[in-house]
């Protein structure tokens, strides 16, 4: 061995150090990079084949960079990241939800029924007040407004949620795209890879896309000779060799059973020009939110506001209004849910159309002229005049010719004249002592079904009592129940989504830490290694000047 | 052995201090609401519990508004009836006095004034309101069930449309009232009763002997052919007051619902408090007073007995009313407990417990202080402090 290798080794020593303490330079302000995997320098010690030693050292060698990194765990960490981006979204749009509903609190669905109820009981111990029947008017109005607000708020929750689909496939579309142009750089980088030509920088970028990708959509990946990552989700190619297809947002108008419209959104894939179906993350559980969360409980907010019209207006159809009208609504009969509910045309404006009454029974006058009496046999039809004259007083009537001189007629079989009295007809038997022709007038006295009078209360608490009969889920539970049990359910929901977020989080954050713990940068080991190679460093110039003092000695040797 | 880096520390202080915070965030939502729940999912069974709880209070507060209206039907009613039963006490005694032989016409007329303004009493009475609603009236709050009216009658020797007429005395005919319209009778004038004594009159007849009248059915009887020959002539024309019965059916019930699935009558109907048919109050006043008009000794002594009647159903009325009283009292305390019990209830699963929760908050504050104080600690030295 020559002292000119001798000093070969020492500057191979001094470069290796150099190249080391770079690393460690790198590794120590990348700390904080997100992604950044820490390198390392991997040595070897270099060796030729001597005649007398066999394999004599020559210094050492540095074989590559090497990132420190788990194939395996980077992969789960995807995985879990499109589980968590999914829980994530449900999450947030239940706890959206609950913020709508806003139970329990003193303005929430259920206290305005609460209060709608309470305002029905309190007519009904005063159903001549117009103020009562005001509040009647009032509480329904908020009510109604409640409904609407819910509906809207839900509605308008939908087309949000098909805004953030929309903004979330542009995102994915940015992130395919930036992970195709990582995949060309690194395929050039590493192009003829020899050994030790990583493109370790590229590829911890591609990682922190990827990741951020599951977020979005459930991901799988493979990767080909040239270090490219071919990306696929849902059955379709995402990223190729050759590039990165995009989604592309379609808006299809949809009818809503209110009449009102909105734009579903849905995603299509730029280069086979099919739909895309997205099978995890946050997309998959947006779109479930739109399609299955929000119009379940829309469904159940309209359930309510349907039962409750239903059963208020069939009750107060039944009643009668302070003006003795009955047949009329109290809610709008066309109301398909809570986004239409409203109240009946009139009653806002005119309380007094209230049907508060049952309604009775009252006896009052009734009398008809007829100019004309017909032969023996026929029939009167009272109900000609006046279709209430039915349901005749026994006894009332009074069948008298037009005189003078004015006879009475007599009632009976084998007398003049007999009385249908529940069809109000009058039949003729005999008039033979009068002639056919002669005018009659007919006096009688028949029940006039209508209202039971200004204080009859009892249809307002026939509705007032709707609180606690069992309107909802078929019978089986009271409105207010039923709403209970979906609101209770919508807080379970929530929980059990919150809780699978973190239980998912918790499961990321192990992951992470696992990754962490072998891919992250610890800055005591670097300054360990930096003091290190500093050494090592000094040792080989240290070596370098040694080998130079042999040459001085060599040289004065001469 | 598990390497730790710089991240993995940062990352878990970080993790730990925002848990700490969010549990005192939390914390600091619950004192200052004063709600164990804010939203559904805080508690799902119990937010299911809260809304049931919540709806049988509203309800519950509301039946005890129905039982204070339906306290004060009744109250007004109790009123009305004790003042009623004292008016009879003192018809009652007049009538004992006007029984007495000793008594002339003069002296009976006197008492015929005091009893004619205890009639007026009555009327007022069975027209007692409350709250502008006629408690006596059944569903028809707004109608008067009796009223004092003054009145019309004509008699001519043609029948007329009710069927009246006097083509000779003695004759006895029964007066509709011409003035007003009704539906009591086919015509729609209506047939009068309970006139009261002393306001009939009749121009150019003199009651007693052209005619006598019986007040309680409003007949006249005709005597002589004075009456024949007015009646054929310009007509008989009376004029008088009497006490009418509104036509309107008055037995309608009033309900209040006291608890869920009960409902109690609150009113007392007038033929329950002053009678139906010919057996009211006030046939009984207006017997007494005939007699006392008529100076009939008998008379006025055969009006006790239906007086006495009168006071018996009075009293069998107030007890009626007594009794819904004393259950709707029962009803009233009884929804006071509940509504107790359910308060509570709803506020033991509503409703913050501070001193728990402030120890609670102290704990969870010292433990956030604590992190902060030990993460600063931690994250700072690395090798380079000490190189």
């Amino acid at each position: 061995m020559s002292l000119s290798e001798a000093l070969n080794i020492g500057t191979r020593g001094l470069v290796a150090s150099q190249t080391a303490l770079d690393i460690v330079g790198q590794n120590v302000t990348n700390a904080n990079t997100e992604g950044y995997t820490r390198k390392r320098l991997n040595l070897q010690s270099m060796s030729r084949l001597d005649g007398k030693f066999g394999e004599m050292g020559f210094g050492v060698d540095m074989v590559d960079v090497q990132a420190i990194r788990d194939e395996m765990l980077g992969r789960q960490i995807q995985e879990v990241q499109s589980d968590i981006g999914g829980a994530e979204a449900t999450d947030n749009v239940l706890g959206k939800i609950e913020d709508i509903v806003s139970e329990p609190s003193d303005t929430s669905l259920s206290s305005a029924m609460d209060d709608f109820w309470d305002s029905w009981q309190d007519l009904s111990n005063n159903p001549s007040d117009l103020t009562a029947r005001q509040a009647v008017v009032d509480s329904s109005l908020t009510l109604v407004g409640r409904f609407n607000t819910l509906s809207n708020d839900l509605t308008t929750l939908r087309s949000d949620l098909n805004e953030v689909i929309a903004s979330d496939a542009g995102e994915v579309n940015q992130l395919l795209s930036d992970i195709a142009s990582l995949n060309k750089s690194i395929c050039v980088a590493e192009a003829g890879n020899q050994n030790g030509m990583n493109a370790n920088d590229s590829r911890d970028a591609r990682e922190v896309k990827l990741k951020e990708l599951s977020q979005y959509i459930d991901i799988s990946y493979t990767e080909d000779a040239q270090g490219r990552y071919l990306v696929s989700s849902g059955g379709s190619l995402l990223v190729s060799p050759e590039g990165a297809s995009s989604l592309v947002v379609d808006r299809t108008t949809v009818d809503l059973p209110n009449g009102t419209q909105y734009a579903q959104t849905s995603l299509r894939l730029s280069s086979t020009r099919k739909e895309f179906e997205v099978s995890g993350g946050a997309i998959r559980a947006l779109m479930d939110a739109r399609d299955d969360i929000v119009p379940r409980y829309q469904a159940a907010i309209d359930k309510v506001a349907t039962n409750l019209v239903e059963a208020v207006n069939e009750a107060h159809f039944e009643g009668y209004d302070l003006n003795g009208r009955t047949g009329t609504y109290f809610f709008a009969p066309q109301t398909t849910g809570a986004s239409d509910i409203a109240l009946a045309a009139g009653i806002e404006n005119s309380p007094a159309l209230i049907a508060a009454g049952t309604g009775g029974v009252s006896v009052g006058p009734g009398s008809a002229l007829l100019l004309a009496v017909p032969a023996a046999g026929a029939t009167i039809d009272l109900t000609a005049t006046n279709a209430a004259y039915r349901n005749l007083v026994e006894g009332s009537v009074v069948v008298t010719t037009v005189g003078p001189p004015a006879v009475t007629l007599a009632e009976g079989a084998d007398k003049d004249y007999m009385v249908d009295s529940v069809n109000g007809e009058i039949i003729f038997n005999n008039y033979a002592q009068y002639a056919a022709g002669t005018a009659v007038t007919v006096d009688f006295r028949y029940n006039k079904v209508g209202s039971a009078g200004t204080g009859d209360g009892s249809n307002a608490l026939r509705i007032g009592q709707l609180r606690q009969a069992a309107l909802a889920d078929g019978g089986s539970a009271t409105i207010a129940n039923s709403w209970a049990a979906t609101v209770g359910g919508l807080g379970a929901e929530r929980e059990r989504a919150t809780n699978s977020l973190e239980t998912l989080k918790e499961l990321g954050t192990s992951l992470d830490t696992q990754q962490q713990s072998l891919s992250g940068v610890s800055l005591d080991e670097e300054l360990a290694d930096m003091v290190k190679f500093q050494n090592s460093y000094q040792s080989s110039a240290r070596f370098i000047s040694t080998v130079s003092s042999l040459f001085d000695t060599l040289i004065n040797m001469a | 052995m598990t390497r730790i880096t710089f991240g993995m520390v940062n990352a878990n202080v970080q993790t730990a201090l925002q848990e700490n915070t969010q549990r005192l965030n939390d914390t600091m939502t619950k004192l200052s609401t004063g709600k164990l729940i804010t939203r559904p999912s805080d508690d799902p069974v119990g937010t299911s519990s809260a809304l049931h709880l919540r709806t049988q209070l509203a309800k519950q507060s509301q039946y005890y508004r129905n039982i204070q209206d339906g306290q004060g039907w009744l109250s007004t009613t109790e009123t009305a009836m004790s003042t009623g039963n004292d008016t009879l006490q003192r018809v009652r005694e007049l009538a004992i006095q006007g029984s007495n032989d000793t008594y002339t016409a003069t002296q009976r007329k006197y008492l015929g004034t005091e009893v004619m303004s205890l009639l007026e009493e009555t009327v007022a009475l069975a027209n007692t309101t409350y709250k502008g609603e006629y408690i006596f009236s059944g569903t028809q709050t707004q109608t008067p069930p009796y009223s004092l009216e003054d009145g019309t009658g004509r008699v001519t020797s043609v029948a007329d449309a009710n069927g009246q007429s006097l083509t000779a005395a003695p004759a006895t005919v029964q007066i509709y009232d011409l003035s007003r319209t009704d539906s009591s009778t086919a015509t729609g004038n209506p047939q009068v009763d309970l006139v009261v004594p002393g306001t009939l009159t009749i121009s150019g007849l003199t009651e007693g002997t052209d005619y006598t009248v019986d007040y309680r059915r409003g007949t006249v009887t005709f005597q002589t052919a004075t009456a024949t020959a007015l009646a054929a002539g310009a007509g008989i024309d009376m004029s008088f007051e009497r006490v009418r019965k509104s036509e309107l059916d008055l037995n309608g019930d009033i309900q209040r619902e006291v608890q869920q699935g009960t409902t109690a009558g609150v009113n007392v109907t007038s033929d329950v408090a002053f009678g139906s048919g010919d057996d009211t109050v006030f046939d009984s006043i207006i017997g007494l007073m005939q007699g006392l008009h008529t100076n009939s000794r008998t008379e006025v002594q055969a009006s006790i007995e239906p007086v006495d009647e009168s006071m018996e159903a009075f009293l069998r009325a107030q007890t009626f009313v007594g009794s819904r009283v004393n259950r709707l009292q029962f009803t009233s305390d009884q929804n006071r407990t509940d509504n107790v019990s359910l308060t509570e209830e709803s506020s033991r699963i509503e409703d913050v417990d501070y001193a728990k929760v402030i120890s609670d908050y102290q704990n969870i504050s010292q433990i956030y202080q604590a992190s902060i104080k030990v993460g600063s600690e931690i994250i700072k030295p690395t090798l380079a402090d000490y190189l």
